[in-house]
């Protein structure tokens, strides 16, 4: 069971709102995909353009509300979308990200540190966006970070996990749950992740882009599972070469004969 | 005159004297269990809302949820 | 959550029984990769591995060269007393012992820095019986600003200290500390330290946490083989050194496995380690662990040490003296155990040299961090 501050999760799948062709889709996609943990930006209200109400059926549900702080370009304003959203939706769930930079939506690691400092001070449970830096993953675990969200690839790319390498040192090092968030395009991709033991998997555009957002929530949820299960049922390892049976150079071991 | 001018999300807006915050935003019809609303750069806690006036050249934000990922 | 909360929740009768239940299934499957992974370990330490000896060599060999090349780094411990306020029933240095007891006054002191210092090395062990009264904080304050002054690496072998204390040490140029908990199993502990200070097992355990707090650059673990079931023991070494890499991930971290030997008034092994099973610990950790510092000292023969270079080991100790003043005047009554080789650093250095391996005198010097020595 995985458990994150003091809430505890039957699905390792989380799921974003965005993207979604329409509200009841997106209520339909979430269903399928049965996350228990959806995620949402602030935005100032505009009054011209009706808004599509997508937090009154959500809140209904017994699904947990996840904030971020997606347009927040320092820590500052990270913080301040932060206490807005405690405001709006009485959560102290913060999903942090910081990306100054419009194009990739790199997350700014500086920025999140810091940010991330400021609002565990503060008493929120924050879950940092980040990329897959073990250094930094660290640093903000020590800081109180609830939980890391280390990046597969570029946001929305689905790219699947480019950053495989460095994923794997972060969740053998980590003694916080590691969420890949971003990247992953294919339920595939999202099996790979939970075979490396990564704790659960944040996805949204793979979903919410595709044609068929229900059943692909409903794929992403089995490969989540089915990942899982194999990482806890214990993979095959992967040898580089054959195994010799016979030492190649001089037997090291020799002089204890 | 007991009308006073702020602005709400950078549009001007008449309200009278003394309205409080919620009535402005009893006037907006919005929810106001999904909305969150900055005065001057702060936040102001909804439980102040009904007790807080609008002061003249307020410039109030209102914020809300959108999805997002 | 301290290591010892840890090691009280480890069930201790089930390790040992997968331990003893292993199969060659588990240690193929280890073999194929086990870096952190504490139940490779337990493959690897288990009677299981034995017949794959020669299979764990070659890959530890192999890892040791990608993450150390063919360096050994080289220490000398240098004992500055022999006082000691506990009973360890396995050690010379024990208060009941009828030996000379003494301390390294500052003139004695530097006289034997001046012996280590002339046969090349740079990074020395400061080592001392365990007597906080006479020798204690105050005392180690006042000599490891003259230790610095002549060795750019400097680490202790002493009592347990208090976190303020290693602090304090660390300004005054410590670099390392080496505190071994001779066994992780409490009864055996109780069993072996009859009185003083060191019968306090938790507070020896925990001492390794509050050494990284301090800042400590490198931590060293150790177990004494053959006080209890050395299999046990070094696997729940592994897991002390798991759970503090993940803690204290900033420090280094070296082990070193001594085996019982005789001394004064001493005791037999109650198991005993082969060389063939401390060759297959030695395999083990290194491919448990990659970049962990295995070091070695002169308490093994001639031969073992020659033959186990470039296996595993990447610290070693050479021309030791295991007695106060030792090295300006060698006197084998004082000894708190035997020296199997007792070779030359000179001669050590030039057999690792004709095998293809490279003595370096020197650990690591902080050169952005401004130490109290002038």
């Amino acid at each position: 069971m995985l458990k994150i501050a003091d809430t505890v999760f039957d699905s390792r799948l989380f799921t974003g709102t965005g993207k979604y062709a329409c509200a009841n889709t997106m209520l339909a996609a979430i269903e399928a995909s049965r996350s228990q943990l959806v995620t949402m930006a602030m935005k100032r209200l505009d009054f011209h353009s009706g808004s599509d109400d997508i937090l009154r059926p959500l809140q209904g549900s017994n699904i947990k509300l996840l904030p971020n702080t997606s347009g927040a370009r320092n820590a500052q304003e990270a913080v301040f979308v932060a206490e807005l959203a405690r405001e709006v939706l009485g959560t102290h769930w913060i999903k942090l990200e910081i990306h100054p930079d419009p194009k990739y939506l790199m997350p700014d690691p500086i920025e999140t540190l810091k940010a991330a400092e400021t609002l565990c001070n503060k008493g929120y449970v924050v879950l940092p966006y980040v990329h897959a830096d073990p250094v930094l993953c660290r640093r903000l675990e020590e800081v109180g970070c609830a939980a890391v969200m280390p990046l597969g690839s570029p946001i929305g790319s689905n790219q699947g996990l480019a950053t495989e390498t460095f994923l794997k040192i972060i969740i053998d090092q980590a003694k916080v749950p590691v969420v890949v968030d971003a990247g992953i395009g294919t339920p595939s991709q999202a099996m790979q992740a939970m075979e490396l033991g990564a704790d659960a998997v944040l996805v949204n555009t793979a979903i919410a882009s595709s044609a068929d957002p229900i059943l692909m929530a409903r794929c992403f949820a089995e490969a989540v599972d089915t990942g899982r299960s194999a990482y806890l049922a214990g993979l095959g390892k992967v040898s580089a070469v054959a195994q010799h049976t016979s030492p190649q150079q001089a037997p090291l071991t020799a002089f204890l004969d | 005159m007991n009308q006073i001018n702020i602005k709400v999300n950078g549009e001007p807006f008449t309200v009278s004297k003394d309205e409080s915050l919620e009535t402005l935003l009893l006037s907006y019809q919005v929810n106001l269990n999904s909305v969150a609303l900055v005065r001057g750069g702060q936040v102001v806690p909804k439980t102040l809302w009904a007790i807080t006036p609008c002061e003249a050249d307020d410039e109030i934000e209102l914020f809300g949820v959108v999805a997002g990922g | 959550m301290s290591f010892y909360e840890c090691l009280q929740a480890l069930p201790r009768a089930q390790l040992q029984m997968s331990l003893y239940n292993a199969t060659a299934a588990d240690v193929e499957s280890a073999l194929l990769g086990c870096q952190g992974d504490l139940s490779g370990l337990l493959a690897l330490l288990s009677p299981a591995a034995e017949p794959y000896l020669e299979r764990m060599a070659q890959q530890a060999a192999g890892l040791t060269r990608q993450r150390f090349g063919r360096n050994i780094g080289m220490y000398l411990p240098m004992y500055v007393s022999n006082l000691c306020a506990n009973e360890c029933d396995y050690c010379g240095f024990s208060m009941s012992n009828k030996i000379k007891r003494k301390v390294l006054n500052h003139r004695e002191l530097e006289a034997e820095m001046a012996v280590i210092k002339s046969q090349g090395f740079d990074s020395i062990l400061i080592v001392s019986g365990e007597h906080e009264t006479k020798v204690g904080i105050d005392y180690f304050a006042s000599m490891i600003p003259d230790v610095k002054r002549q060795f750019s690496y400097v680490a202790m072998e002493v009592q347990p200290l208090k976190e303020s204390e290693y602090h304090d040490l660390v300004e005054l140029g410590l670099d390392a500390v080496m505190l071994y908990q001779e066994t992780y199993n409490p009864i055996t502990y109780q069993a072996h330290h009859t009185r003083g200070k060191k019968q306090d097992f938790q507070y020896r355990l925990e001492s390794p946490e509050r050494i990284a707090r301090a800042g400590v650059d490198k931590i060293g673990l150790g177990v004494l083989l053959g006080l209890d079931d050395w299999r046990l023991d070094a696997l729940l070494m592994g897991h002390h050194l798991d759970y503090l890499e993940k803690q204290f991930w900033r420090t280094r971290y070296s082990i070193s496995l001594p085996r019982l030997r005789p001394c004064v008034g001493g005791i037999a092994p109650k198991v005993e380690l082969t060389d063939r099973g401390l060759v297959q610990l030695i395999c083990a950790f290194r491919l448990f662990n990659a970049e962990l510092e295995i070091s070695l000292s002169t308490r093994e023969s001639t031969s073992l040490r020659d033959n186990l270079l470039g296996l595993g080991i990447t610290q070693m100790s050479a021309g030791s003296s295991t007695q106060p003043g030792g090295y300006v005047s060698p006197d084998t009554e004082l000894d708190q155990f035997e020296i199997s080789d007792d070779r030359s650093a000179e001669e050590v250095a030039n057999v690792m040299k004709s095998r293809g391996f490279v003595p370096v005198w020197k650990d690591w010097e902080r050169g952005w961090r401004p130490t109290l020595s002038d």
